[in-house]
């Protein structure tokens, strides 16, 4: 998938890791009043790192790279076991939307400009 | 994972919020029904009842339905109840006491304004899940 971008696997990936943490974000939200519930999180960003140094080095970004959907260490405990902060997860689901709507764009500009070449800049 | 995943989380919890309100309100309707179940006989006043909301489990699976939160039973609460005096009711004892519901009026505001809330904080999810959606939508449209 060269002609697209070489890293257009890794935005895909991105995209892909921001529909899961919508997801997991959803269900934290969805069990607020659920006793004895702690909170999830998906984690894809470390691995991210670890494939972008894996790359600088020259080699190619591996299409396996899996998010992982972990217990959320910290946060105040509620009496009922729950340990959902709904602050936290409002910003969480502000800032995850907004970043899906940045690599939307980022995306789109990518196969704009991919456009512009099959036209032949006309 | 499918692609209508958090509608369905978000959409549950709104069932749930909904369910635990509809408890509520029929709480509040019966605050004076002495009449709710009959016990061998004798009438038993009616008993406030409570939702028990549990998770359903989270899994990043192609199949079945993943994540959100589901009513696992609705109990009925063990609080004692009340007693009040009105000789003339058809229901009083040979005291004169009658047994009213076990229902506290400021509890059932209470969970309530909580499931309000919720219910709140779901649509918030549920929105932006949609917005999400509508962009991916215009992907190549530029």
């Amino acid at each position: 998938m060269n002609w697209i971008g070489s890293d257009y696997q890794l935005l895909k990936q991105a995209i892909n890791h921001s529909v899961l943490n919508q997801k997991v974000i959803s269900h934290n939200l969805s069990n607020i009043d659920t006793p004895n519930f702690k909170a999830k999180q998906a984690v894809f960003e470390q691995t991210l790192q670890s494939e972008m140094r894996l790359k600088l080095q020259g080699g190619r970004p591996s299409d396996s790279t899996q998010s992982k959907v972990i217990d959320r260490a910290g946060g105040a405990m509620r009496s009922d076991g729950n340990n959902v902060d709904l602050d936290y997860e409002m910003s969480e689901l502000a800032r995850n939307q907004l970043q899906y709507e940045a690599m939307m764009e980022q995306l789109n500009r990518r196969l704009g400009g991919l456009k512009s070449v099959i036209r032949g800049g006309r | 994972m499918g692609m209508f995943d958090s509608f369905h989380i978000s959409a549950s919890a709104l069932t749930s919020q909904r369910l635990r309100m509809d408890t509520v309100s029929a709480n509040i309707a019966n605050a004076q029904t002495t009449r709710g179940k009959l016990v061998d006989g004798e009438w038993q006043p009616y008993t406030r009842k409570m939702t028990v909301l549990q998770e359903a489990p989270f899994r990043k699976r192609l199949d079945a339905v993943n994540g959100g939160v589901q009513v696992s039973q609705i109990i009925e609460d063990d609080a004692p109840y009340k007693l009040a005096y009105n000789p003339n009711h058809p229901d009083a004892d040979e005291r004169g006491y009658v047994q009213m519901p076990n229902v506290d009026l400021l509890k059932e505001m209470v969970d309530l304004m909580g499931a309000t809330r919720s219910y709140e904080a779901n649509i918030a999810a549920m929105n932006a899940s949609k917005a999400m959606l509508v962009k991916a939508m215009e992907i190549g449209k530029g």
